[in-house]
């Protein structure tokens, strides 16, 4: 079953009992957040807000259950929700090797069309862009599809990057070079002094948003892959002041230009690592020229910060659940032979671990090459390649990889010592190290690193020397111990002891 | 506007106090953020008509100061009257576009700056100041004017590219 709009997800939640849904009045100032931020905490339901003043809000629609990040994403995409890892993974994998061209709908048949307001009439602040973390900049708009198009081909770049609204027709956006579409506007665009027309979609389809954070390839069509995840077409339909094809069933549509050689403020903004990144930056600016939305819109947001320690939200979530088979896929493509490319789950943007079968020392090195050259590598600051038989998700087998057979004299690698693109981010950064607060690029520049916790050949040898050993001997011992215990009047299946010996090996098992 | 204000250290000029000076602020309240034109200082005495201005500060913003603001000017109200700019301009295109004024003090400055090399011509010379002078007190309209001239440009284009198919 294929799931058409943001509406029919949540939907699609509510019929499952995954929804709150909050019929009081509630404010988009702090008090939308805060209850959604307790939620995510709380591993709880996803709320919906029915009355915020002139609209809706749901509070982080894709956030995931703490066991499975990937669950409510799969149920997006018609998937079921209890899945495996490596089943989900092997899923998206096999949907986005098939991919499907868009199609064009009029606007008679576009629900983001039931309202267009364009002109002087164009007022963002008629809608409750909600305002997240006390000390925020603004009021964001944080989970939604920028539209852009390359001035010099065909190509059009669908991402997801935080805007902050200004007043009625302003924004700036979180545009930092070295990403797709901030290049187009910083080396393009403007360095041609031309406007860049975009179009923001909020509340869009799930297959859509999910493309949004995906690494697409630069000059490949998302809403291609947006189609093949959901096995069937994206509807897309002309916007109203730009050439730009917009998605249909979109829940409400910024149409404009970001603007060559304004700036604005942006941020401070409560990031995803979980503290209150600071200070304000000029980001481009987005002028806006038209608004087109559904009746009583939805608006989605995120509470970002809340997606670090044990809590999920929509971006922590979408890493796992929609970056990591997207990043699997792209390995392989490349030609490795990789198991699965999965992101920290507690910190999801700053290390990935990649299961792989081939792990000799020259094969790793062309690997973490090819990834630190080849994709943008903005946010990622390492990765830790373990054997293929170690989930990548379960955070404590990694650590035990790390642990046992990861040598410090050898097997960390640092690549690029203070050449590499940095995000301007960390906590770890101090203000000289994030740039020029001035610029809207990132002048950031870091190492990148590796860690080979696979086995080695000696490792191997020892370990399975020491398990026929240790084995055989324990088989006996064992059912000794559980007779002598049982006589005593231990009940095993409360003591939990066959759990607690159970094997990762299969990933994602739980 | 009435009510309380924040605003980053950043966006103060060295020694704000007292200094009518352009800055932008957020409305504690709705969250807009406006750039406007006003008096900062410490000591709401010093103003005529205070409303609270917290400045944050610091590399996340997060240690407060507590001032006064007294605001002169704000976006608001220098709305453009787009009609009234587009018949303008309109006008223009069968219009000359020489600018007549009389006056011996601003002739003699002009004169001189054109003499002393600053500037080629007093035409030049007036241009280029009264450019300037616009676009620092009225930036709003500059913005709207350019904006005006680029889509009628982008409009000439698209006629003639169509003429020509």
């Amino acid at each position: 079953m294929t799931t058409n709009s943001l509406r029919a997800y949540l939907q699609t939640l509510e019929a499952r009992g995954d929804l709150h849904r909050i019929a009081e009045p509630t404010s988009w100032n702090l008090e939308a957040s805060a209850v959604t931020m307790l939620l995510n905490k709380e591993d709880s339901k996803i709320p919906v807000f029915d009355d915020v003043e002139s609209a809706r809000l749901v509070g982080d629609p894709y956030r995931g259950t703490q066991d499975k990040p990937w669950d409510r994403i799969a149920l997006g995409l018609g998937l079921p929700p209890d899945l495996s890892a490596r089943e989900y993974y092997e899923s998206v994998i096999d949907r986005l090797k098939d991919p499907r061209d868009p199609v064009t709908v009029s606007a008679d048949d576009a629900p983001c069309k039931e309202f267009v307001v364009s002109g002087d009439d164009v007022d963002m602040l008629d809608f409750p862009w909600p305002y997240i973390h006390g000390g925020d900049g603004g009021r964001y708009s944080n989970v939604h599809t920028l539209i852009a198009p390359d001035p010099d081909s065909s190509w059009v770049d669908w991402s997801n990057h935080r805007s902050m609204i200004h007043d009625g027709e302003n924004a700036s956006v979180l545009l930092l070079a070295g990403e797709q579409t901030p290049n187009l506007y910083y080396y393009k665009y403007e360095r041609r002094d031309e406007p860049m027309p975009v179009a923001i979609a909020v509340g869009v389809e799930p297959a859509v948003q999910y493309t949004s954070v995906m690494w697409i390839p630069t000059g490949r069509s998302e809403a291609e892959f947006a189609g093949g995840l959901k096995q069937a077409p994206i509807e897309l339909v002309p916007a109203e002041t730009n050439d730009l094809m917009v998605p249909a069933t979109a829940e409400l549509v910024i149409e404009g230009e970001i603007v060559p050689n304004e700036r604005r403020d942006e941020g401070p903004f409560g990031d995803y690592f979980g503290y209150m990144h600071g200070p304000r930056r000029s980001m481009p600016l987005l002028r806006v020229s038209a608004i087109t939305h559904r009746e009583d819109p939805i608006i989605p947001f995120c509470v970002e910060g809340t997606g670090v320690g044990y809590s999920e939200n929509s971006t922590s979530s979408m890493e796992v659940g929609c970056v990591g088979p997207d990043a699997t896929l792209g390995l392989r493509a490349a030609g490795f032979d990789v198991e699965s490319c999965v992101p920290w789950k507690s910190t999801p943007r700053t290390v990935y671990v990649i299961s792989t079968e081939t792990t000799n020392a020259g094969y790793l090195h062309d690997l973490a090459n090819f990834i630190f050259t080849t994709w943008g590598m903005l946010h990622v600051d390492f990765f830790v390649f373990v054997d293929d038989d170690v989930n990548p998700l379960d955070q404590r087998a990694v650590i035990e990889a790390l642990a046992l057979h990861a040598d410090p004299d050898t097997d960390f690698h640092q690549f690029g010592v203070e050449t590499m693109p940095k995000v301007p981010l960390n906590i770890y950064q101090t203000p000289n190290e994030k740039g020029d607060v001035q610029t809207g690029t990132s002048k950031a520049k870091s190492a990148k690193a590796y860690i080979d916790a696979t086995r080695s050949e000696s490792d191997e040898r020892a370990a399975t020397d020491g398990d026929e050993l240790s084995r055989e001997g324990d088989t006996e011992a064992a059912y000794r111990a559980r007779k002598i215990l049982e006589r005593a009047g231990l009940e095993f299946e409360r003591a939990g002891t066959e759990s607690g010996t159970a094997s990762f090996v299969e990933m994602g098992g739980k | 506007m009435a009510g309380n204000y924040i605003t980053s250290e950043n966006n103060l000029p060295e020694d704000p106090a007292g200094e009518e000076t352009r800055l932008q602020i957020s409305d504690e309240r709705t969250k807009e953020i406006s750039s406007v034109r006003a008096r900062i200082d410490k000591d709401p005495d010093n103003l005529t008509d205070p409303d609270t201005l917290t400045v944050v500060k610091g590399p996340h913003e997060n240690t407060e100061e507590k001032w006064y603001i007294e605001i002169i000017e704000t976006d608001e109200g220098e709305d453009i009257d787009l009609e009234l700019l587009e018949s303008t301009t309109a006008e223009l295109e069968e219009q000359s576009t020489v600018i007549n004024t009389r006056s011996k003090e601003v002739k003699a400055l002009l004169q001189y700056l054109t003499e002393k090399g600053e500037f080629q011509s007093v035409s030049e010379a007036s241009r280029t100041i009264m450019l300037q002078h616009l676009s620092e007190n009225y930036p709003n309209l500059v913005s709207e004017y350019i904006d005006l001239k680029v889509q009628s440009e982008r409009t000439d284009l698209a006629e003639e590219l169509y003429e020509h198919e």
